[in-house]
């Protein structure tokens, strides 16, 4: 009895035993795979990436010797697939150091800084030495990476280096490697201005508007915070913030919502407001909820600001309105207000657009083409059902005074900007009209 | 008698830690349905996909009328799927659409309100936006790849990427942050940084230039 007990207990355990370890057995081969696979794709990357930098410097070399316009515009929209391409690459491999602020800058502005000159000499005048210069200097820095990232490459294959992660505070080789080309290859790498969103003084825009105001101290700041909420709740001071407009930040508690705004330092403008809770079944209609969005706007201040798109999602309607000077309207100057379609209240408010770029008067020149002109090279199925004039922001800052067609296409819906300098037609958005809003894409 | 017990009881326990080895994937999601009087983006990819494959002989408007409905319905018959007519996440998945979002047609929403939800739960409601609006910088900053997706898993970026919080529980915050940050809402202050000061180790990321602090993250530039 006893002796059978015995084998019992062994087989019973051996059996546990093979089990698991068939079980780690495949488990192991199944981790192997998945790290052949994901070692794969960081190698696919890296792969594409030197290749992506060759491809720029090759298209860089060629940008050197363009004398036309027409030329360029190949170029750069070659230089502008590479470098998106480039920066995807570069975006999947695993760099567990810092970020490779320079090197993903280079590679950002090459298409953008090359595009802006295509753009600018699209009238036919011929391309300037300094602006060759950029380009040359551009292409030096894409020879320098292609060759450090060749490098990389070769150190790969033999075996050098590896894609595997490092652990604790060492960094991997590879990471040193993509620092050094940082620290070395960009070290003087210059801050290109240019139209184009990638440009440096994007992200070092001031406010206009704010820009003479004077300096509004906490206490004020506090009344002109609680000035926006309307219902008299207790709000307190929590902190500032020193991002693109320098604010006071506010918050406080109603029964059901949390409130958080912000008031501007120079000015004591509104930045923004932000309210969380729950929203309910909707008991008023998405026109009646804009009605109240533009009351608010009155009630704070704001004249002249027409309605344009909306958005309803999560049971709020967000609409936005822009200033409007004479029967043109300021699309820079934005101002959105969140409505609350369970019980009408203002849910959220966010003038930032505005905060930055309005100016009560603009200065317009007079329109040079007419609408006649500016609607004779739209297409023939294009049909027009109504023209404004409008400024349009573009993504490098700057302003664009146009005529705004608004029509449809093929039952499709959409706007049309053509300026009314150049007739050039700067922009087209398409219109969605859908059960959640109206939105431009 | 007892010893049998015993083994018995190790069996059961080895296969319960086998068990608990084998992952498995659950949808709690659940969003607005595509049915009759519905009109959006969704609502054109359904009908192309069912004309293409001769359920559908109306127009591709965007508008789930009653033609959409029934071609739905056929479609359901089809395929062994309970033809009530409203494209669920059952039909959807066959037809081939993702199954998701239709409140929005920007696919994006999803994916920025994962991350919010798996970096910054329990935050305050501003401090979610915030993150969000991290993640939208980053898209137009020079420095950062050009897309949501590219942002939030470039390797090594985000913990929730790595620990798997990503796939949290979705609390109904977490969406709404997401929505406001898409519509521009940005409690950051521009910021293309965020940490947690108690639990960051990385020395690099505590140099950078503060401009906010909202909860328990620190926003920088």
């Amino acid at each position: 009895m006893s002796k059978n007990r015995k084998l019992f207990t062994i087989v019973s355990l051996v059996l546990v035993f093979v089990v698991m370890l068939s079980f780690s057995a495949v488990q192991y081969s199944r981790a192997e795979k998945y790290k052949t696979t994901t070692e794969s794709s960081y190698v696919r990357a890296f792969y594409d990436l030197v290749q992506n930098v060759t491809d720029v410097e090759t298209s860089l070399s060629k940008a050197v010797l363009a004398s036309d316009s027409y030329q360029l515009v190949k170029i750069a929209t070659e230089l502008s697939h590479q470098s998106a391409f480039a920066i995807s690459n570069l975006g999947q491999i695993p760099l567990e150091s810092e970020p490779l602020e320079k090197t993903s800058r280079f590679l950002s502005q090459v298409g953008d800084f090359t595009y802006s000159l295509a753009l600018k000499h699209a009238d036919g005048s011929p391309i300037e030495e300094s602006e060759t210069e950029s380009i040359k200097n551009l292409q030096k820095y894409a020879a320098s990476l292609s060759e450090a990232l060749n490098d990389i490459k070769e150190k790969l294959g033999s075996g050098e280096l590896t894609f595997e992660q490092a652990s604790g505070e060492k960094l991997s080789m590879l990471s040193e490697s993509f620092n050094n080309i940082e620290s070395k290859n960009f070290n003087n790498y210059p801050s290109l201005i240019y139209d184009g969103p990638f440009s440096e003084h994007v992200n070092t825009m001031q406010s206009i508007m704010l820009a003479s105001e004077r300096t509004v101290s906490q206490e004020e700041a506090l009344v002109i915070a609680m000035g926006y909420l309307f219902n008299n709740i207790e709000m307190a001071y929590v902190g500032q913030t020193d991002g693109k407009i320098p604010a006071y930040i506010f918050s406080g508690d109603s029964d059901k919502c949390h409130y958080y705004v912000e008031i501007s330092k120079s000015g004591g403008k509104c930045v923004n407001i932000l309210c969380s809770r729950s929203f309910g079944e909707p008991t008023i209609a998405t026109e009646e909820a804009i009605a109240i969005a533009k009351n608010y706007l009155a009630k704070v201040g704001y004249k002249n600001m027409k309605e344009s798109y909306y958005e309803t999602s999560g049971g709020c309607v967000t609409a936005n309105f822009a200033y409007e000077q004479n029967g043109v309207v300021m699309y820079p100057d934005l101002v959105k207000v969140k409505v609350a379609l369970d019980t009408g209240e203002i849910a959220g408010f966010e003038a930032k657009g505005y905060l930055m770029n309005h100016r009560d008067v603009r200065t317009l020149s007079g329109v040079i083409i007419s609408s006649a002109e500016a609607t004779k090279h739209i297409s023939k199925n294009f049909v027009i059902e109504n023209v404004g004039l409008a400024v349009i922001p573009t993504e490098y800052g700057d302003e664009k005074y146009c005529y705004e067609i608004k029509g449809a296409y093929n039952n499709k819906n959409f706007l049309v900007y053509v300026n009314t300098q150049t007739g050039r037609e700067e922009d087209i958005l398409l219109l969605v009209h859908s059960n959640n809003g109206v939105l431009t894409i | 008698m007892k010893d049998i017990k015993t083994k018995l009881a190790c069996f059961l326990l080895a296969f319960t830690i086998m068990a608990s080895f084998i992952s498995y994937d659950t949808d709690k999601t659940l969003f607005a349905l595509s049915k009759i009087g519905t009109q959006s983006d969704e609502v054109v990819a359904i009908q192309r996909r069912l004309k293409q494959w001769g359920y559908f002989y109306g127009n591709v408007d965007g508008v789930y009328g009653s033609q959409t409905a029934s071609a739905v319905k056929k479609f359901q018959k089809a395929n062994g799927l309970n033809p009530d007519g409203v494209a669920g996440n059952a039909t959807l998945a066959a037809i081939g659409l993702p199954t998701g979002s239709t409140d929005s047609s920007n696919t994006n929403v999803n994916l920025l309100a994962m991350l919010i939800n798996g970096e910054a739960r329990g935050e305050p409601y501003e401090g979610q936006v915030a993150v969000g609006a991290v993640i939208l910088n980053r898209t137009r900053h020079p420095s950062f790849p050009g897309t949501i997706a590219g942002v939030i898993y470039q390797p090594g970026a985000f913990t929730a990427i790595q620990d798997g919080q990503i796939h949290a529980m979705m609390e109904a915050n977490s969406l709404r942050a997401a929505k406001d940050a898409l519509n521009g809402w940005d409690p950051s202050g521009g910021a293309i940084y965020y940490y947690n000061p108690n639990t960051a180790t990385n020395k690099w990321i505590r140099s950078r230039p503060i401009v906010t602090v909202i909860g328990s993250h620190i926003f920088c530039n």
